[in-house]
């Protein structure tokens, strides 16, 4: 009876890649079992939700309450097939895929135990329940048109208030910079230890928190269906969220001049623009899909971005590429040499590479994928 | 030396009645205030299974609904619980051991442990080789000097996290480290050997600290102005603290304001439906943080501390005048969102 021993293993299975669970949280359900927490359906569902599901920004409540949903629809079943022969308020947590076995005498470790008023699950009840994505074809052929909208909502955009909110505190985050003025009481300690006498003190540079953000427009008609996408970030920086930061415009790549967000007659000569930037303080995102969208690969198009970029990194602490295209789109466009210019730093819009690329952790994944997938077309 | 058994202490957390404070409020030795809690059946559940696990229990949620208050909550409940009665050794009231743990952007995981001034160290031995320093101290100075220098251990100083897991006395310490996302980013993973294995090494002494046998229950609370690192939450048990529903906000101002509450009902039901208005108003503001709970107490407590019910009612009725502004900063704390919402209560 190996599944007596370890409940609702298959459940952790199948949570364990999508949540990233360890064997410790395993233990942790096993030992809530054990100290009778769990009785029910709903204890152990709010159970598994306590002990494994983390608010990590890939959403995973909703991935939890999928997979739970799914794993207690098939228990349900089984313990409706099994009602006729067995004892009704017991219900085990076999493979779903086994026969159910004939056997009546409770095992120790058994669970969930459903109580028997909830054998034949109310209807109703189950309704209430809120499940994120049913996994079935559920919805009407004759479901109204008149539902149908095509108006964005931030709730379905990649990029979301709450997540811009975060890349931009982490960008905030206080850095050592500029001239060495601050003693280093740690440091001059240690080298006191070290060399045992009296030495120079250390010095190190004082933490500052003064970063200003650069936003990067394409302009281009490609990048147009995408621009609802960016509202998040637009919208933080006109209402002063993000402060102090500037936007500006240009048509697929910067050329000599960039143009004014609020005035896009206005141009701004690239050297003049280049001038104002401040090494230590500067951090730029740049909003375009880099030849993604239209799937062309144009050598002009990247050696201009490339010339732009190479200009622009010494200048500033940061460039960060927000592309709006899936890293699947990338290759065989411009996008990929792109891409291989910024070493890492051109991100699709999920949370997790943009509040890593913030934090100044660069993932290396996509690019290396990107690679891949060149080598191998 | 006598070989007594450990006293058995009941750590299950319930939130009864009996356990409580009175509504006035009650003070630890330490000058902290402790006021009724009420605990919700969900979170009660998650704080028992975290201290039966041993695991530490992190709990985010809207700012102002009472996640710090917990801690101190369930100290609290085992003072009453397991210490009724019991007096130290001077004669003061005992208090469970409750440690709390501010943390600032400035903080790093070590100063929750300890800190060790080796400046003083330095200073007491560039003292010690002074020449005619006889002249400047007592020898009683001086000696204390010398006693000091010889042990490493006088300079340290254990801090709120170190200390419950150098419990003094054969009990399970309670431990808040308190907005812990305020710290730098890399903060959290600081702690995971302290987390996980509930111990810490002091280089300085050269000594180090074993896990306690009673492990401390650790209450960790954030704010979520940062995501925190994967590591840190899979060492966690995780808890969304979500803002009480009307009825369970009414048995909180019920236990809070006791007779008080009940004796004006009128202000109360009024206060609620102006509170669920401007809570309804702020989550359609983009940018705007509704009020939380702690903010609806201060607000209800300034009404019912009006002379008369019709005092109060009247200031409820002003309060989009400029006269009555003091009273909606309890409530809506910025000035384009306390301007957004004088103009929707003028258009309604």
């Amino acid at each position: 009876m190996a599944e007596s021993l370890f409940p609702c293993l298959d459940l952790f299975q199948s949570l364990r890649p999508k949540l990233g669970l360890s064997l410790d949280q395993y233990d942790w359900l096993q030992q809530a079992i054990s100290r009778g927490y769990v009785q029910s359906w709903d204890d152990l569902e709010r159970m598994c939700r306590l002990l494994w599901v983390k608010p990590n920004p890939s959403d995973a409540t909703a991935t939890f309450n999928r997979i739970f949903k799914q794993y207690r629809d098939r228990h349900r079943q089984s313990a409706t097939t099994t009602d006729a022969q067995t004892d009704p308020t017991l219900l085990t947590v076999n493979s779903p895929t086994s026969e159910p076995e004939p056997t009546t005498e409770p095992v120790l470790g058994v669970l969930p135990e459903v109580p028997p008023g909830r054998i034949h699950p109310n209807p109703d009840r189950d309704r209430l329940i809120p499940t994120a994505i049913q996994g079935t074809a559920t919805s009407s052929p004759t479901q109204p048109l008149t539902t149908f909208s095509l108006t964005p909502s931030f709730r379905y955009l990649p990029l979301h208030p709450e997540t811009v909110q975060t890349v931009w505190r982490s960008l905030r985050r206080r850095v050592r910079t500029g001239a060495s003025l601050e003693p280093d009481l740690r440091a001059t300690l240690a080298r006191i230890q070290r060399q045992g006498a009296w030495g120079d003190i250390v010095l190190r540079p004082k933490l500052t928190r003064q970063t200003e953000l650069v936003l990067l427009v394409d302009d281009s008609n490609a990048m147009l269906p995408f621009r609802p996408a960016l509202s998040p970030l637009l919208q933080a920086i006109e209402t002063e969220q993000i402060k102090p930061a500037k936007i500006y415009r240009f048509i697929n790549y910067p050329g000599d001049y960039l143009y004014q967000w609020q005035h896009p007659t206005q141009a701004i000569p690239l050297t003049q623009w280049l001038s104002r930037l401040h090494q230590n303080r500067t951090v730029v995102f740049i909003w375009s899909d880099g030849g993604a969208a239209t799937g062309r690969r144009d050598p002009g198009r990247s050696q201009a971005i490339a010339a732009f970029l190479r200009q622009l990194t010494p200048m500033v602490r940061q460039v960060l590429w927000l592309n709006p295209l899936p890293p699947d789109r990338w290759p065989h466009t411009s996008a990929i040499a792109i891409a291989a210019e910024l070493k890492g730093a051109m991100l699709p819009l999920d949370a997790v590479s943009l509040q890593q690329a913030a934090r100044g952790k660069l993932i290396q994944t996509p690019l290396q994928w990107l690679a891949t997938a060149e080598g191998t077309r | 030396m006598s070989t007594s058994t450990p006293p058995t202490y009941d750590y299950a957390y319930t939130g009864d009645a009996p356990y409580q404070p009175p509504v006035k409020g009650d003070q630890d030795p330490q000058g902290r205030w402790y006021y009724p809690y009420l605990p919700g059946d969900e979170l009660k559940e998650a704080v028992n299974v975290a201290i039966a696990l041993e695991r530490p229990l992190l709990l985010e949620g809207e700012p102002g609904c009472g996640k710090t208050r917990l801690a101190g909550a369930i100290a609290y409940e085992y003072t009453q619980k397991n210490l009724q009665g019991q007096q130290d050794a001077k004669g003061n009231h005992l208090w469970w051991d409750y440690y709390i743990w501010n943390v600032k952007s400035t903080t790093q995981a070590q100063d929750g442990l300890y800190t060790y001034d080796a400046i003083a160290r330095l200073r007491d031995a560039q003292l010690v080789g002074a020449e005619r320093l006889q002249e400047y101290l007592q020898p009683q100075e001086f000696t204390q000097l010398a006693e000091r220098l010889r042990n490493r251990r006088k300079y340290l100083t254990l801090g709120a996290f170190g200390k419950a897991l150098i419990p003094k006395e054969q009990r399970r310490a309670i431990v808040l480290i308190d907005e812990i996302d305020k710290a730098d980013s890399d903060f959290p993973n600081d702690l995971l050997l302290e987390l996980e294995e509930q111990r810490f090494e002091i280089p300085e002494v050269g000594v180090p600290v074993s896990p306690p046998k009673q492990k401390p229950i650790v209450i960790i609370t954030s704010n979520r102005e940062k995501p925190l690192p994967e590591p840190f939450l899979r060492r966690c048990l995780y808890f969304f603290v979500e803002f009480p529903q009307e009825d369970r906000l009414r048995e909180i101002l019920d236990r809070r304001f006791g007779q008080q509450a009940q004796l004006r009902s009128a202000i109360v039901d009024a206060a609620i439906e102006f509170f669920y208005q401007v809570r309804e108003f702020l989550e359609r503001q983009p940018g705007s943080r509704p009020p939380g709970t702690s903010e609806f107490l201060e607000f209800l407590q300034v009404l019912l501390q009006q002379p008369t019910p019709d005092d109060a009612l009247k200031k409820l009725a002003a309060i989009a005048t400029p006269k009555e502004r003091a009273l909606l900063g309890t409530l809506i704390k910025t000035h384009p969102d306390q301007k957004a919402f004088c103009a929707f209560k003028g258009q309604s």
